[in-house]
């Protein structure tokens, strides 16, 4: 009974759906107005296309953030995760594994993560923060212990079947036009939206996050709903890492860092509460191609590096403003 | 339960505590000093262990690609002179860390020498000189203090990393079949003082070109994909851009990967720095025109070198300017020999 009580009021997908991202459509509307009358490339369809594909990377690991966080948790070693499994699928790959076997064994890999930090978190009862600060440096520290710093080149790995594959899914376009990458993040993200708003996972992680309390009495396994929004994490983590592999064709020490605070803005311009139990796979998307439009157009722009930074910032907590306010306005 | 459950967790975050102190190899007899000839080796028992001198090398970041060769330089340094050597750095790169991880070391008591590429001269120069007057010899190495009690130098000094840049540049636009249109730099790191000195001479070299257009530095994030969206972007808003300047080794693979995915090498010059593997055979496939390399191994090894005759044969160390290299596609065989590099 209470299980068909949170499945009848939960969020639905919707006109009042969509509405309520209305506000940050608009930044984001405002945003592409703006840049396209400074310059009219921006809105060319090459751009257009490169820009889906620039924020595929972080646009598919902010899929997974938008469950933890809906479901009251956070993963900040999603950078370090991300290192790590593209280090150790490239050193299979250049010692001889199959790039296909490589590809799943680092998928698996992902998971596995996700899994670890799942569990710390809710049957170790550590806060998700600390369980996050904490793995960062481990996968780091593991990624390069494995490389000792070395960067790892895939880029020239010829003799495997399954190279074709894997160039065709990081670097391919699909009919020639649209970048594989952007179609992937299209996939997984309307499976992710499938997911979190048609199927009865998708209720207990909003039930979890919103109250914990009644979730429980409703009889929800609340550590194991929300493990498994790490583990959904992982795997997206390492499906963009090894994505990025095929694109960049090399691996090296530095890659990832930063990526959780990208994801954690990408999700919380789209409107998910911080707190829990509110959020939409919607507003992740567009919160992640306001961030891609940001970077990309004040590059168009030649708009000095150093400004950049200070720029993206500022519209950051505009976006956020101009959402808050069209909701309080609904 | 509860209690099991602590026991539990307690020993398995001190397995890798034990593991990290059981990953010190023992001193094996391929590293300790040999004995001299005719003396009778002792039993393990009774021999006296042979106190192996701690040389340190603190690098700007032990992750940058760059840096890479240069840890191969001192491990092998090491080996060769039978030292110990802790190559160790920042990440990201932070010129306070870098001091506080010195300074960690030195109250410990575990630097005999320290080899240093100083993130910033001035945050570091205090510190070089307050070793050098406790007695511990300090050379420097890609970066330089100038002005420290530092004993020697090696690789090419702040003013010779503006002339190299000033060079590399020139011989860039001179590749161009016009000396017009419009040109930019990369930067990934923007507040590294050695890349400032790179665009500074990069800048002063395009200057000289009255038709050339400078329309800004960009790429401004230690990250290969961000580096290739950012040069993405640049080259989708500026089509007419005939020459790019990459400063370091994020945004020179990186935009010789935009050029070729665009189809544009035949169209835009692109110079760039550090003989990677990835850039050596970019260089090799056509799609990077000159890449400068510093020789960071050679900086390395005359680090651990110099330090370990200053302690063991008190030779003063002599600051060398080691030279740097240019490949090109035509010479670029020779460079991925020399660099074992096949792909």
């Amino acid at each position: 009974m209470e299980i068909q009580k949170l499945h009848k009021n939960r969020p639905k997908t919707n006109r009042k759906t969509l509405f309520s991202e209305f506000g940050i459509l608009v930044a984001f509307i405002l945003l592409t107005i703006f840049f396209t009358i400074l310059n009219p490339k921006f809105a060319s369809i090459t751009n257009i296309l490169n820009m889906g594909r620039q924020i595929s990377t972080i646009g598919i690991i902010a899929i997974g953030m938008t469950f933890l966080i809906i479901g009251g948790n956070f993963d900040l070693s999603v950078g370090s995760m991300f290192a790590l499994v593209s280090t150790i699928s490239a050193v299979m790959m250049v010692n001889g594994v199959s790039v296909i076997l490589a590809l799943l064994l680092g998928i698996l890999l992902g998971g596995l993560l996700g899994l670890v930090n799942g569990v710390l978190s809710t049957f170790g009862r550590i806060p998700s923060f600390v369980v996050g600060l904490g793995m960062l440096n481990v996968y780091r520290g593991a990624q390069l212990l494995i490389t000792g710093a070395y960067p790892v080149v895939v880029g020239w790995v010829v003799d495997d079947p399954g190279i074709e594959l894997f160039a065709f899914l990081g670097k391919g376009k699909l009919f020639g036009v649209i970048p594989m990458q952007l179609v992937l993040l299209l996939i997984l993200w309307g499976i992710g939206y499938f997911i979190l708003t048609k199927t009865v996972f998708g209720v207990w992680t909003f039930a979890v996050g919103g109250s914990p309390q009644a979730a429980k009495i409703a009889g929800i396994s609340i550590g194991w709903v929300q493990t498994f929004g790490f583990v959904i994490t992982g795997v997206l983590v390492a499906v963009s890492s090894l994505l990025q592999l095929s694109f960049i064709g090399s691996v090296s020490g530095q890659v990832g860092t930063g990526y959780e605070l990208d994801c954690i803005a990408a999700v919380i311009i789209g409107g998910t509460k911080l707190d829990g139990g509110e959020g939409t796979l919607i507003g992740t998307f567009i919160g992640a191609a306001v961030m891609g439009a940001m970077r990309n157009g004040l590059v168009l722009l030649n708009v000095s590096a150093f400004w950049q930074t200070l720029i993206i910032g500022l519209v950051i907590i505009l976006a956020v403003a101009i959402d808050k306010w069209t909701k309080k306005t609904n | 339960m509860k209690t099991t459950a602590m026991l539990l967790a307690t020993v398995l975050f001190m397995l890798p505590l034990v593991a990290c102190g059981e990953s010190t190899p023992p001193p094996s007899e391929e590293t300790s000093p040999a004995a001299p000839a005719g003396e009778v080796s002792q039993t393990p028992e009774t021999e006296p262990e042979t106190e192996k001198l701690n040389i340190v090398v603190s690098f700007h970041d032990p992750t940058l690609p760059w840096g890479q060769p240069a840890k191969t330089a001192v491990e092998d340094a090491a080996k060769e002179f039978g030292v110990n050597v802790d190559f160790i750095g920042p990440t990201p790169t932070d010129p306070v860390k870098q001091l506080e991880q010195i300074k960690t070391l030195y109250e410990q008591g575990k630097i005999d020498g320290l080899a240093i590429a100083p993130l910033e001269d001035k945050t570091l120069r205090p510190y070089i000189d307050e070793l050098s007057d406790n007695g511990i010899p300090v050379v420097t190495f890609t970066t330089d203090s100038p002005e420290s009690k530092r004993l020697a130098f090696y690789g090419q000094g702040f003013e010779s990393l503006e002339t190299i840049a000033y060079e590399l540049t020139k011989k860039t636009i001179e590749l161009l079949p016009e000396k017009k249109g419009k040109v930019a730099i990369l930067n990934s790191i923007p507040d590294l003082e050695s890349l400032i000195k790179r665009e500074e001479g990069s800048k002063r070299a395009i200057a000289e070109y009255p038709d050339l257009e400078y329309i800004g530095t960009f790429a401004n994030k230690a990250d290969f994909q961000d580096c290739y969206a950012d040069v993405e972007a640049l080259m989708t808003a500026n089509p007419d851009i005939v020459a790019l300047f990459a400063e370091d080794s994020f945004t020179t693979p990186s935009a010789a990967k935009v050029l070729r995915d665009m189809n544009l090498n035949d169209k835009v010059k692109l110079s760039g720095y550090d003989m990677t593997e990835e850039a050596l055979l970019l260089v090799r496939d056509g799609n990077l025109d000159i890449l400068v390399g510093q020789n960071p191994y050679m900086q390395g090894y005359l680090s651990v070198k110099a330090l370990y005759e200053c302690l063991t044969e008190d030779i003063a160390p002599v600051s060398v300017e080691v030279e740097a290299e240019y490949a090109t596609p035509q010479n670029i065989d020779e460079f991925l020999q020399a660099y074992n590099v096949s792909g």
